[in-house]
């Protein structure tokens, strides 16, 4: 490899920084350790970039080195991990003893209560615009799955914020808190 | 490899659910009306973006420095952190 195109690289990669971070932060939630994340998946991209065809999507390949990284890593903390979510999603489905409804939750809380496969495939196709093709061939599961990954995550954050029903919709952007303090 | 097994276990049950779905025309499409569709997207689209526009922190630009200076050192070890 030439000493331009290494600089090329560096420069590529450090544009792509920032969406490496919403991604990361997207799956793991907290700050430090998408960071983290962020710059294990740098190093890796790093070592083996002749790996990489130029003629491929960067972006791609990047964020397939920081998911499966991000999973396998779950993966050895598996238990560890699926308490703790189990615990939030238990949390935050218990339906009020008063009213018989849900307690109704912000955007970013319902989003932390969805599988990491759910998160992902929501970020690679809703705010990154990926295709379901190349997120599919991204995660290594069927288009199919992956269609399915994001209507059930659509369908989970619509029930915990509680915008289901058309009735939902009074012309207020922000779900309605009930059951949650407000101020 | 308990995990292994369990994962790919999973993996194949995420399959054949799919399968089952698209025989039966039930896949749960999200009955999710227009609007909560479009709500979900913008919010979500939103948080993305407010993460994309943080500034970004040194340690990126320089971890990025210390790889490509690697080129001429191979002998550098990455996972040295400060």
């Amino acid at each position: 490899m030439t000493a331009g195109s290494t600089g090329d690289l560096q420069s590529q990669l450090a544009a792509l920084v920032p969406n490496l971070r919403a991604f990361a932060r997207s799956l793991c939630g907290a700050a430090d350790q998408a960071d983290d994340l962020v710059q294990e998946t740098l190093v890796k991209a790093w070592k083996s970039r002749a790996s990489f065809d130029p003629g491929s999507n960067l972006k791609a390949w990047l964020f397939t080195i920081l998911r499966n990284t991000y999973l396998s890593e779950l993966r050895k903390r598996k238990y560890e991990v699926q308490d703790h979510d189990g615990e939030l999603a238990q949390q935050l489905s218990v339906k009020d003893s008063q009213t018989g409804h849900m307690d109704l939750v912000d955007f970013t809380k319902a989003f932390a209560v969805l599988s990491p496969e759910q998160r992902e495939a929501l970020i690679l196709i809703g705010a990154e615009g990926f295709s379901y093709d190349e997120a599919a061939l991204m995660c290594g599961c069927a288009v199919g799955t992956m269609k399915s990954r994001v209507n059930r995550a659509r369908g989970k954050l619509a029930e915990l914020m509680g915008v289901e029903g058309a009735e939902d919709f009074g012309g207020n952007q922000a779900p309605r808190a009930r059951g949650i303090a407000v101020g | 490899m308990a995990d292994d097994q369990k994962q790919s276990d999973k993996e194949m049950r995420q399959e054949a659910r799919v399968v089952s779905m698209s025989s039966a025309e039930a896949v749960p499409e999200t009955g999710l009306p227009e609007e909560a569709r479009g709500l979900i997207g913008h919010q979500l689209r939103e948080e993305y973006r407010r993460v994309l526009a943080e500034p970004l922190p040194d340690k990126f630009t320089k971890l990025l420095e210390e790889l490509a200076q690697s080129e001429t050192q191979p002998a550098l070890k990455p996972e040295n952190k400060e």
